[in-house]
C-alpha cells in the first residue's frame, strides 16, 4: 500500500467522522411544545398548599415515541414532579409547594421540557398569601359522602372505601363556594361546596384520571348535604379547578 | 495429541486452576475498584455541582489539560507500538485507554470524585456539545438482543450478563495464558492445542469479552438525580479494534517466522472464535474491498484497516446518537421498569 493511498484512506475516514459528529451535533430536532394548565390559579395560594400544574406536550410535525423529560424550578417553593417522562397524550403533574418565606411574594414556576437537543419552556406564576388549611376536615367528611356511593354505583372507577387520599387546600381566598382537592394514586377529586342553608347547601365533585386526562371526565352532585340527598351524575366541568 | 490418562489429569488440573484464577480475578474486577474508590475518596472527596459549582470549575481548570494530555499519551503509545513493531506499547496503550471505565464504578455527584478521577482521559470526549462517548453504542447491540427478550418475559438479566461476560472473558484469558505457558515449556513455536484449537488469540478474546462485561457494568451504574450515564462504549470499541489489529500484526510476524506450520494452523483454527462462514465473509468484506485480499499484511494496511473499521462502527452508532437512544438517563435506565406479568 502506498503512502498516498494510506493518507487518502485516513483523510477520508476523518472526513466521514467529522461529518457524522456534525450531523449529531446539529440533528433535525424533534420539535415539540409544552402546555401548562392552568396558566393562572383561581385566586392566591397559601404556604404548604400543593399547587398542581398539569403539563402536556404537543409534537410538531409528527408523533415521536421518545418521551419528553419534564423538569421545573420555582424559587421559594418545593417542586415535586409526577410522571416526569411524557409523550403526547400523557399528563405530567408539577406540584409546587410554596414555603413560609414566600408569603406576600409571587412564586414563579419555570417548567421545562427536554427531548434530546430540543427543549421548550413555559413560565407560570402565582401569589402566596397568609392563611392556613382550615377546610380539610369538612372536605374529608364531604368526600366520605361520595366515596361509598361511587364504590357501589361506579365500581369501574376502582374507588373503594380503602382508597387512600391526600388532600390540599385550593383557592384559599374564595368566598361563598369552598374548594378542596384530593388525590389518590389514580384519581384527582375536586370537591366544592356551597356554604348555604338547606336546600341550597349543595356539594359537587369532579374526577380527573391522573396522568392521561387534562380535564375532569366525571362529576356528581349532592343537592343538599344536610338533607342527605343521594349523589347524582352531572355534566363535568370543562377545566380543572386550581 | 491423544488423550492419555495423565494428559486428562493435566487438563483437569489446568482447568481447575483456570476456574480458581477466574473466580479470584472476577472478584478483583468488581471489588478492587470499590476498595480503591473508598481510599481515593479521602483525597478526592465528592463535590455537589449545584451547591459548589465554583469548586467544580476550579477543579476542571486543572483536570481538563491533564485529561487531554493523558489521552494524547495513550494515543501516542498505541501508534508508537504499531510503528516501531513493539506491540507491548500498543497493548499497554489500549489497556490504559480502557482503564478509565472503572471510574464509573464509583457513585458520586461530581464525576471526577474518588475513583472517578480515572475518567480524566475521557474529558475530551465529553467536552464537545455532542457526547462523543455514544459513538460506540453499536457495541450494545448484542446486549440489547440478549436482554430485551428476557425483559419482555419479566426476567432481568442485565447485571447477570455483565457478570457472565467478565467471568467468561477471564476464564478464556486464564486458560489461554496457561496453555501458552505450557506450549513454551514444551518448546513449541506455534501453540496450537487445547483452547488454541478454537481461537488463535484466546488471551485477546478473553480481554475483549472481559472488557465488554466491565463496559456493561459501567453503563449500568446508577446516576445522580438529574444526571445521565454516558457509558464507555467508544473506548471499548476502539480498544477492541486496537487489540484485533495487534493480533493481526502478531499473525503476520508468526507467518514470517514459522510460515508452513502457522499457515496450517490458521487453516484449522478460527481467528477469535468460531463463526459461520457467511458472517465472516460479511465482516471481512471491507478489507477485501479495500486491500483486494483477505487480511492486512503490512503496518500501513493495518492502520488503514483500523481507520476504516473504526469509521464504519462510528457510522453504525450514529442512529443511537440521533435517536437519543436510550432516552433519559442512558443505558443505566434501559430498558426501564420490568413489565408486569399477567
Amino acid at each position: 500500500m502506498s503512502n498516498k493511498k494510506l493518507a487518502g484512506i485516513i483523510v477520508g475516514c476523518i472526513a466521514v467522522i467529522i461529518a457524522v459528529v456534525a450531523i449529531a451535533a446539529f440533528p433535525p430536532t424533534p420539535e415539540f411544545s409544552i402546555n401548562v394548565t392552568p396558566e393562572q390559579l383561581n385566586g392566591e395560594s397559601i404556604a404548604g398548599q400543593h399547587c398542581v400544574f398539569l403539563v402536556t406536550i404537543t409534537d410538531e410535525g409528527r408523533e415521536y415515541e421518545f418521551p419528553v423529560r419534564i423538569s421545573a424550578a420555582a424559587p421559594g417553593a418545593e417542586v415535586v414532579i409526577y410522571q416526569e417522562d411524557i409523550v403526547e397524550g400523557q399528563v405530567a403533574e408539577v406540584v409546587v409547594i410554596p414555603e413560609q418565606a414566600s408569603i406576600g411574594k409571587t412564586v414563579e414556576v419555570t417548567v421545562t421540557g427536554t427531548r434530546g437537543s430540543a427543549s421548550d419552556e413555559k413560565v407560570v406564576s402565582f401569589d402566596v398569601v397568609e392563611g392556613e388549611d382550615d377546610r380539610q376536615e369538612y372536605a374529608g367528611e364531604l368526600l366520605d359522602r361520595f366515596v361509598p356511593w361511587l364504590a357501589t354505583n361506579h365500581p369501574e372507577l376502582g374507588i373503594t372505601d380503602d382508597t387512600a387520599w391526600n388532600g390540599t387546600m385550593v383557592s384559599p381566598v374564595w368566598l361563598v363556594v369552598s374548594h378542596y382537592l384530593f388525590f389518590s394514586d389514580e384519581w384527582e377529586v375536586h370537591i366544592e361546596w356551597h356554604i348555604m342553608v338547606p336546600p341550597y347547601d349543595w356539594a359537587k365533585i369532579d374526577l380527573r384520571h391522573r396522568f392521561d386526562e387534562l380535564e375532569p371526565s366525571y362529576a356528581f352532585e349532592i343537592a343538599s348535604v344536610n338533607a342527605t340527598s343521594e349523589p347524582v351524575p352531572i355534566e363535568p366541568p370543562e377545566t380543572v379547578w386550581r | 495429541m491423544g488423550l492419555t490418562r495423565s494428559r486428562i489429569g493435566l487438563l483437569a488440573g489446568i482447568s481447575l486452576l483456570a476456574v480458581i484464577f477466574t473466580g479470584a480475578l472476577t472478584f478483583a474486577t468488581l471489588q478492587l475498584p470499590v476498595i480503591l474508590g473508598n481510599w481515593l475518596s479521602n483525597y478526592l472527596p465528592d463535590i455537589h455541582p449545584m451547591i459548589e459549582p465554583e469548586r467544580v470549575a476550579e477543579f476542571m481548570v486543572v483536570a481538563r489539560p491533564i485529561g487531554y494530555a493523558c489521552l494524547g499519551v495513550v494515543a501516542i503509545l498505541i501508534v508508537a507500538g504499531f510503528v516501531t513493531g513493539k506491540r507491548k506499547l500498543s497493548i499497554f496503550g489500549s489497556f490504559a485507554f480502557f482503564l478509565p471505565t472503572f471510574g464509573y464504578f464509583f457513585a458520586s455527584m461530581f464525576f471526577l470524585a474518588g475513583l472517578g478521577i480515572l475518567r480524566v482521559p475521557f474529558i475530551p470526549f465529553w467536552d464537545p456539545s455532542v457526547n462523543l462517548m455514544n459513538f460506540g453504542d453499536i457495541s450494545y447491540l448484542p446486549y440489547v438482543a440478549l436482554v430485551y427478550p428476557f425483559w419482555l418475559g419479566g426476567v432481568d438479566i442485565k447485571e447477570a450478563l455483565a457478570w457472565i461476560a467478565i467471568g467468561v472473558g477471564l476464564f478464556i484469558f486464564v486458560l489461554g495464558t496457561i496453555t501458552w505457558f505450557y506450549g513454551r515449556v514444551q518448546r513449541k513455536k506455534t501453540v496450537d492445542f487445547w483452547i488454541y484449537r478454537y481461537s488463535r488469540h484466546p488471551q485477546y478474546l478473553g480481554f475483549i469479552i472481559w472488557s465488554y462485561g466491565v463496559m456493561l457494568f459501567a453503563a449500568q451504574q446508577p446516576v445522580p438525580m438529574g444526571g445521565s450515564n454516558p457509558g464507555a462504549s467508544l473506548p471499548w470499541l476502539l480498544t477492541s479494534l486496537v487489540i484485533i489489529c495487534i493480533a493481526l500484526a502478531e499473525e503476520n510476524k508468526m507467518r514470517r517466522e514459522d510460515s508452513e506450520r502457522y499457515l496450517q494452523y490458521i487453516a484449522s483454527a478460527p481467528f477469535m472464535f468460531p463463526i459461520p462462514k457467511f458472517v465472516s465473509t460479511v465482516i471481512t468484506f471491507p478489507i477485501r474491498l479495500l486491500l483486494k485480499k483477505n487480511r492486512p499484511e503490512t503496518g500501513k494496511e493495518l492502520v488503514a484497516t483500523f481507520a476504516v473499521y473504526a469509521t464504519l462502527l462510528v457510522l453504525l452508532s450514529l442512529p443511537f446518537v440521533l435517536l437519543d437512544f436510550p432516552a433519559g438517563i442512558g443505558w443505566s435506565g434501559w430498558p426501564g421498569y420490568m413489565p408486569a406479568i399477567l
